[in-house]
């Protein structure tokens, strides 16, 4: 693999997970993996913060998670937008799009 | 890749009620933890392992080899137990859980040695006994509002005999009469007379609540007279 690989910015990984979970509930596992698929292998979400942001989404009340099974049958804990969570989602993706644009025009030369 | 979820969670509607009832749930969900301790412990071990199971596999689909996969997989994790620790602290519980260990360390080692216990919560008792006597009569003699409507617009109004130097008279009806007749910022005047000569009412044991029963009755007499009593 030899795609360049971005690291995450402070604070966007929350962003990242809440969007994943907005398409689909997912286990932990799932959200690593549909990240890394999404941005193409640029992101690739280091997995010792992962379950650490999901329990502090979860503790904050963003995302709730439920008892489900895997494609191999396997009892996991499935993580699911909260109605919360898509509310925050919606106000941290606002503000990101205002961060990246904003950044974009001083990095584009006038 | 398709996501599984066997179960769902109903949305709440938004709106301050389900505030309450998000914090609620928030509070039990808490508490079933902090007291629930081994089953949290159990379902992170469960998605622990199935992570690095489900990332091993992928690994040897792409053609690492098993040991080597599992090694890569455990590596990226950054090593379980530091991640666990790591997710244990973030839950909030974790307060909540030291707060009730503690609890249960101290009343066990209260109850070893009740030569230490005995005297603390006599000590204890008896002073809070004594606060709370003190306080109770503190707030009937200093701070309860008299019992009349308006308490606050009551005025006493004496009458000083400067012949005979003494700072309160006996109030002549015809001075009351005058007060009552001529005053402009009283509503009203009664007086307030010797208690040999108030009738005693069921209400009237002590001297202290003797006085304030004197002048009730006298509000009574006078009927809606709030405003002003003389004596």
């Amino acid at each position: 693999m030899s795609v360049p690989r971005a690291d995450l910015l402070q604070g966007t990984l929350d962003l990242l997970i809440l969007q994943t979970l907005r398409e689909a509930p997912l286990h932990g596992w799932g959200i690593s993996r549909r990240i890394r698929e999404r941005s193409k292998d640029v992101l690739e979400i280091n997995q010792g913060s992962l379950y650490p942001a999901l329990y502090r989404l979860e503790e904050r009340g963003l995302i709730v998670a439920e008892e489900g099974l895997s494609e191999q049958g396997r009892r996991v804990k499935v993580y699911e937008l909260s109605a919360a969570g898509k509310r925050h989602l919606k106000n941290e993706v606002a503000g990101w799009r205002l961060f990246s644009r904003a950044v974009e025009r001083i990095l584009t030369p006038a | 890749m398709a996501p599984v979820l066997q179960s769902r969670r109903t949305d709440p509607h938004t709106g301050l009620t389900i505030a309450i009832v998000d914090s609620l749930g928030n509070l039990a969900r808490r508490l079933r933890r902090a007291l629930g301790r081994t089953r949290f412990e159990r379902q992170l071990d469960a998605e622990l392992r199935f992570h690095v199971d489900a990332e091993c596999a992928e690994l040897v689909q792409r053609g690492v080899e098993l040991g080597d996969a599992r090694r890569q997989a455990l590596a990226a994790l950054g090593g379980m137990d530091r991640w666990r620790e790591e997710a244990r602290d973030t839950r909030a519980t974790t307060a909540l859980e030291t707060l009730l260990r503690d609890v249960r360390l101290s009343l066990r080692s209260l109850l070893r040695s009740p030569s230490y216990t005995l005297p603390v919560v006599a000590t204890l008792a008896l002073g809070i006994g004594a606060m709370a006597s003190i306080a109770t009569l503190a707030y009937d003699v200093l701070f309860r509002p008299l019992p009349y409507r308006n308490p606050g617009e009551l005025v006493a109004l004496f009458e000083r005999n400067v012949p005979r130097q003494r700072d309160r008279n006996l109030v002549s009806p015809v001075a009351v009469e005058a007060w009552r007749q001529r005053s402009r910022t009283l509503d009203s005047v009664s007086v307030l007379m010797p208690s040999s000569r108030v009738r005693r009412s069921r209400y009237c044991r002590s001297h202290y609540c003797h006085r304030r029963h004197t002048c009730a009755s006298i509000a009574g007499v006078i009927g809606r007279a709030k405003r002003g009593v003389a004596r």
